[in-house]
C-alpha cells in the first residue's frame, strides 16, 4: 500500500508496488494483517476520558463491595477535600441481590463530599444524600421522564434517566483543562484499541470549539462525528453554523433520548416487563417533541440519530421518522441500538431507508438478566443484528463505550459468534443472530462510515480515501475462534501517521 | 442488498529480480502484508 499526502494512492502486490513505488519511509509489514482503521459507531468520547478519571465500579460483585472500592478511594484524598466523587460501572443485575442498592452506606462514608455513581448503562445512578441536598430532590418529587426512588419515605438515592440530570447539572463543568486532559487519555486508549473513528453519540456545542482546537494543534488526531444533543442551544448554534466538515470533525445532526435502558427498566415496551407487570418504562419526551425535533431536522437537511430500546421507544421513532422520510431517501436518519424491535415494525427499516447502529457486545453483556426482563418470547426480538442487516443492508457497529469496553476486536468476537469475553456461551446467545465474520468487519468499518455520510473518505482503503489502517498479528477473517479475542493491535495509523506503535521494538515478537 | 465481497490482497514476497523502472516517491510504503481493502468496487 502507498501513502502520499494522508492518502492512499495504490494498493497492490508487493512485487508489483515495489517495482512501482519507494517509499520515504518504507514499513515491511512481515506478513502482518492490515484493516481498515476501525470507526466505532457508538460511543462517548468525553465520557469515558472522564471516566478514566472516576472510580471503576466495574465488575463489582455487590453493594457492600461498591463501598469498599469508595472507601479505598477515600483514604487517597484529603481530609477536608469535599470536591465531587464520581464512579460509575456498578450493575446490581451482576449481584446476588439484584435489587437497587440504598445509599445509606454513601452517607456514612461520604458525610460532606457530594458522591454520584453511574450504573452500567448510565441511565441510573445512585446519588449520596450531600449530592441529592445540592440538586434539591426530596421524597415524592417526580420529574418527567425519570424516576426518584423511594422507599419507606425515604429517598433511597436512585434516579433514574431524566432524574440523573437533576444531580449531574449541579457537577461543575470540566475546565478546558480537565476536558482537554480527559480526550487525549482517552484518545490514546482508542489508538491502541484500533480505532481511527468515533461516532460521539451526543454532546454540547461548548465542546465543538475546543475538539476543533484540538484537531488544528495536531493534539486530537482522532477523527470525529459529533451529533449534538436534543437542546435548543445545539439546535441555534447549529442551524447558524450550518453542517461543520473538517477532515477531522463532523457535525451532521442530532442525538436524540426517546427511552432509557433496558437494565434499569427505564426502556419503553409494548406489554409490560415480565419481572414487574406494573411497569412499561416510558418516554424521556412526549411524542409531539420528538415530532417537532424530526421536523426541524428534516427540514433543515440535518442527520438524526435516536436512542431507542424498548420496542414501544423504537416503534414510536420509526413512525415518526416515517412520516417525514416518506419511503426511499439518503437522510440515513438513525435508530441508535434498536434493541428490542417489534416484528410488525420491522418493514419501517427496508420502506425508509432507516438505519439500525448496533453494539453487539451489548447482548452479550445483557444476556445473562435481558430474558428476566422482557420473557421467554419477547428475548427472540431483541439484539437482533441479522434480521436488521438484512432490512437495512448495512449496520453500523459500535460499543457505547464507556458502557463496554472500547475494544473492537470485542465487538467483532460479540458480532460473530456471540460470546461474551469469558466465552460464554459456546453456542453463541440466540446465534441465528449472528453476523458473518466479513459482516462484523464492514460493520466496524465502511458500513459505520456509510451511517456518518463519510463512506466517500473512509472506511475502506482504495485510493483516494484518508490512510487509515490498522496492523494486527492475527487474522480476523480466518483464525481460530479461541484466537480472536487474543489479537493484538500492533500499530495504528491515522492518514499515514503512526499513532500507536503496540512495542516500539520490532513487530514480530 | 447488495452484497459486498471484500477483497485480500495477498501480498507475497518474492526474491525480486526485476529490472529498474522509474520508482514514484512516495511518504510511506508498507508492503509484505494480507490487506483486507473491504473494498466493494471489486464487487462480483
Ligand atoms: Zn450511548
Amino acid at each position: 500500500m502507498a501513502i502520499e499526502g494522508g492518502k492512499i494512492i495504490a494498493t497492490g502486490e508487493t512485487k508489483q508496488m515495489q517495482q512501482a513505488y519507494v517509499g520515504n519511509l518504507n514499513i515491511d509489514a512481515q506478513g502482518k494483517y492490515i484493516y481498515p482503521g476501525f470507526i466505532d459507531a457508538h460511543a462517548h468520547f468525553l465520557a469515558y476520558g472522564q471516566s478514566l478519571g472516576a472510580v471503576d465500579l466495574k465488575g463489582t460483585k455487590s453493594w457492600p463491595d461498591v463501598l469498599k472500592k469508595l472507601a479505598a478511594f477515600k483514604k487517597n484524598k484529603s481530609g477536608n477535600d469535599t470536591t465531587w466523587i464520581t464512579g460509575q460501572g456498578w450493575d446490581q443485575n451482576d449481584w446476588p441481590d439484584k435489587r437497587f442498592p440504598s445509599k445509606s452506606g454513601l452517607d456514612s462514608l461520604f458525610p460532606n463530599n457530594p458522591v454520584v455513581l453511574s450504573r452500567i448503562d448510565g441511565h441510573a445512578v445512585i446519588a449520596n444524600q450531600k449530592a441529592l441536598d445540592l440538586a434539591g430532590i426530596r421524597p415524592y418529587d417526580s420529574i418527567k421522564g425519570g424516576e426518584i426512588l423511594v422507599q419507606d419515605s425515604a429517598l433511597t438515592g436512585v434516579l433514574i434517566d431524566n432524574a440523573t440530570q437533576l444531580v449531574f447539572k449541579q457537577i461543575p463543568m470540566p475546565t478546558e483543562a480537565e476536558a482537554t486532559e480527559a480526550l487525549l487519555k482517552a484518545q490514546q486508549n482508542c489508538f491502541a484499541a484500533g480505532l481511527t473513528s468515533l461516532q460521539d453519540m451526543g454532546e454540547d456545542t461548548i465542546l465543538i470549539p475546543l475538539l476543533d482546537s484540538l484537531q488544528k494543534a495536531g493534539s486530537l488526531k482522532m477523527r470525529l462525528y459529533v451529533l449534538l444533543l436534543d437542546k435548543k442551544a445545539n439546535f441555534d448554534y447549529l442551524l447558524k453554523k450550518g453542517i461543520i466538515k473538517t477532515d477531522y470533525l463532523h457535525v451532521p445532526g442530532f442525538k436524540v433520548f426517546a427511552d432509557g435502558a433496558l437494565g434499569s427498566r427505564g426502556a419503553c415496551l409494548l406489554q409490560p416487563y415480565s419481572d414487574d407487570s406494573t411497569s412499561y418504562g416510558f418516554l424521556l419526551s412526549s411524542k409531539a417533541h420528538y415530532d417537532s425535533v424530526a421536523k426541524f431536522i428534516y427540514k433543515h437537511h440535518f442527520q438524526m440519530a435516536t436512542h431507542a430500546i424498548g420496542d414501544s421507544a423504537v416503534r414510536t421513532m420509526l413512525k415518526i421518522y416515517a412520516k417525514y422520510l416518506k419511503g426511499p431517501n439518503d437522510r440515513r436518519w438513525r435508530i441508535e441500538h434498536a434493541q428490542i424491535v417489534n416484528p410488525a415494525d420491522l418493514h419501517y427499516f427496508k420502506d425508509n431507508q432507516i438505519i439500525a447502529s448496533m453494539q453487539p457486545t451489548h447482548a452479550t453483556s445483557d444476556m445473562y438478566w435481558a430474558e428476566t426482563r422482557l420473557g421467554p418470547e419477547r428475548i427472540k426480538n431483541a439484539y437482533i443484528n441479522k434480521t436488521l442487516l438484512e432490512q437495512c443492508g448495512y449496520l453500523p457497529l459500535g460499543t457505547d463505550f464507556p458502557v463496554e469496553d472500547i475494544s473492537p476486536i470485542k465487538t467483532f468476537y460479540a458480532a460473530v459468534f456471540r460470546r461474551d469475553a469469558s466465552g460464554f456461551p459456546k453456542d453463541g446467545f440466540q446465534i441465528e443472530n449472528a453476523l458473518t465474520r466479513q459482516e462484523a468487519l464492514q460493520g466496524m468499518t465502511i458500513w459505520a462510515a456509510k451511517a456518518a455520510f463519510e463512506d466517500k473518505e473512509k472506511g475502506s482503503l482504495e485510493p483516494g480515501k484518508f490512510a487509515d489502517f490498522v496492523v494486527t498479528d492475527k487474522d480476523l477473517m480466518q483464525a481460530d475462534v479461541e484466537d480472536i479475542l487474543k489479537t493484538r493491535i500492533l500499530m495504528t495509523f491515522i492518514g499515514g501517521q503512526k499513532v500507536f506503535d503496540r512495542s516500539g521494538r520490532p513487530i514480530l515478537r | 442488498m447488495c452484497t459486498r465481497r471484500i477483497i485480500v490482497l495477498s501480498a507475497l514476497c518474492f526474491a525480486l529480480l526485476t529490472s529498474c523502472h522509474t520508482k514514484k516517491t512516495v511518504d510511506l510504503l508498507i508492503y509484505n502484508a494480507t490487506i483486507y481493502t473491504v473494498d466493494s468496487n471489486f464487487l462480483k
